[in-house]
């Protein structure tokens, strides 16, 4: 291996995002030795295809994202890790977006709206809570008026902000429902003076659902695995303040999961799949 | 060839630059390589990875056979496959006495001893704890103070504070409390000692002079401090004093002079060893649910008394 390429969802209407991705690169490159090459698809589609293709050796992507890989390539993509929250936590949840004004208060006032989700790709954005909603009795094909792909997390949140949404489905972190949480989209527009926190309001949430995984080729040769691996591990041990600086939760680290750890959102992805096409579940492997 | 020598040859081949430029470059990559020389001459390469661990008698290195333990013959199977080099394993009657063989470069991999972590730490370092079963790893810790309230002089003075904690739970304090105890706060009460209800409530409680200092796992001080919007500064007039984890009950150490492609390939083959080779790993970190990394510095500590 000469260098090491990894694929990133561009987010250039997200700061924090771009910095994470340039600080793994300038850590990866100073402790491997090796340059690292960075692959900024435009949106989720274009980081499962990188993968797929074998343009690039490893992405963080989100699950859902994953399990279209998996679909796709099957074991020649596996999933090395996963952040860790100090609490030990390793998901985070779906959360469904209302403007603070509007009288909606459930996810049942919602029948018949305007719903916006964030892209095909996105667990925490489409495919978790369409799942959630179906246990609920709740078909999500039908339920709503109208629903939209945004695009990105931001986008969706925008799009609520500015009218075109009733309501928005977007991720949540650093927090539970019954604490409230700290990290999401609508909050970082809200510490960069996009909207205001208490323009919007929870009104339903599902979770948690697994976290992204760093995900790499199966096909690279084990020892640049087992390298690259070993090396974001320590990081938060070794270089605390890189960690902190790059936006990763104080006192989180990365915790190493399997395919296993996706099995649920696996099926997830296929049923939704073949619910909307009309066709019978079929049970993953 | 190391991965780091292919990406200096990599850089050659590719160099297009012009000849003044390509006298500089090569330069640059001549003096690149000399230092890499001057590092590979300081860090000891391994051929065999020698193993230490604990067991009821000591015995000298040696390759798994068939009277091994069934968890020692795996683990050596599943790590000597992935390193591409023979693993020993070496027995020892104490963490310390392992140490020490580490520290004497009689071996490479070891428990690491409570003695060696405070005495060896310039020769050996810890790099892979056992994580235990119920979830809460070694909670990085803050320190907080009101600027202008009473000065900190460190953690041992502790047992003169109001000490205030920013929730019950592990994560919250049980967590943090090891970490003032490991790192010097006195084991005994603290002047006064309140558990608020959340991160927020106890920043008031410092705000208001009801306690000297409070005490948050890392994560809960950072989103203290976030705020909801770009003009928001809640931790405003609160500073940071002090920062640190507990010591590790036990870990596995590696000689400080390990080549870094190395003890990166251990740490990555030893923190999915419970997925990968359950068998292996519950013979090395039994009772665990998985190894983690662990700071250069960290240490562990003693053994309770009986």
């Amino acid at each position: 291996m000469g260098q090491i390429r990894m694929a990133v969802k561009g987010a250039e209407d997200d700061p924090t995002m771009a910095r994470r991705w340039s600080g793994y690169k300038m850590y990866l490159e100073r402790v491997t030795g090796l340059p690292v090459k960075l692959f900024e698809a435009s949106d989720y589609n274009g980081v499962v295809q990188a993968l797929a293709s074998g343009q690039v050796d490893l992405a963080q992507l989100g699950a859902g994202s994953y399990a279209n890989v998996d679909a796709q390539v099957g074991e020649l993509v596996a999933p090395l890790m996963v952040i860790r929250q100090a609490e030990g936590n390793t998901g985070y949840y779906s959360v469904l977006l209302v403007n603070s004004s509007s009288p909606y208060r459930s996810l049942q006032d919602l029948r018949g709206k305007t719903l916006g989700y964030v892209d095909f790709n996105s667990t925490s954005g489409f495919l978790y809570p369409r799942h959630v909603m179906r246990q609920q009795g709740v078909e999500p094909d039908t339920y709503f008026g109208r629903t939209m792909m945004a695009g990105g997390q931001t986008q969706t949140v925008m799009s609520l902000v500015n009218g075109q949404f009733d309501g928005a489905m977007v991720m949540a972190s650093g927090g539970s429902p019954e604490i409230g949480f700290t990290t999401g989209a609508h909050f970082t527009m809200a510490r960069r003076g996009l909207i205001d926190i208490d323009d919007v309001r929870i009104v339903w949430t599902a979770g948690p659902m697994p976290n992204s995984p760093v995900v790499v080729r199966t096909d690279r040769n084990q020892a640049f695995i087992d390298l690259v691996r070993g090396a974001l591990s320590v990081l938060p041990y070794d270089e605390p303040a890189i960690w902190d600086d790059i936006g990763q939760a104080s006192g989180g680290d990365f915790a190493s999961v399997d395919r296993a750890f996706y099995k649920d959102i696996i099926q997830m992805r296929s049923d939704d799949i073949a619910q909307r096409r009309g066709q019978p579940a079929r049970e993953e492997k | 060839m190391t991965l780091r020598s292919a990406a200096v040859s990599l850089r050659v081949k590719k160099s297009e630059l012009g000849r003044l430029m390509k006298r500089m470059f090569l330069a640059i990559v001549l003096a690149t390589i000399g230092a890499g020389a001057a590092d590979a001459a300081d860090a000891r390469d391994i051929g065999i990875l020698r193993v230490g661990y604990l067991a009821a008698e000591a015995s000298s290195c040696r390759a798994p056979d068939a009277s091994s333990p069934v968890g020692l013959r795996a683990y050596a199977r599943h790590v000597s496959g992935r390193l591409g080099r023979t693993v020993q394993g070496c027995a020892f009657a104490s963490a310390d006495a392992a140490s020490a063989a580490l520290v004497g470069g009689q071996v490479d991999l070891a428990p690491l001893g409570a003695d060696a972590s405070a005495k060896s730490a310039e020769t050996i370092r810890p790099l892979l704890t056992p994580r235990s079963a119920n979830g809460v790893g070694r909670v990085l810790t803050v320190a907080v103070t009101r600027v202008g309230g009473t000065p900190f002089e460190g953690l041992a003075n502790l047992a003169d504070a109001r000490v205030v904690f920013g929730g019950a739970n592990e994560v919250a304090r049980g967590g943090p409390l090891r970490a003032l105890v490991d790192n010097g706060a006195p084991t005994t009460a603290f002047r006064a000692e309140t558990v608020a209800a959340s991160p927020a409530d106890a920043a008031a409680l410092l705000r208001a002079g009801n306690a000297d200092i409070m005490v948050l796992h890392a994560a809960a001080w950072q989103r203290l401090c976030r705020g909801d919007g770009p003009r928001e500064t809640p931790c405003a007039g609160l500073q940071e004093v002090w920062r640190g984890r507990p010591s590790a009950d036990s870990a596995l150490a590696v000689r400080r002079d390990i080549p870094d492609e190395l003890r990166f390939r251990l740490v990555g083959i030893h923190v999915a060893l419970h997925l990968e080779a359950p068998e292996a790993f519950r013979w090395i970190a039994p009772g665990a649910s998985e190894l983690q990394p662990i700071e250069a510095l960290a240490r562990v500590r003693p053994p309770a008394r009986p």
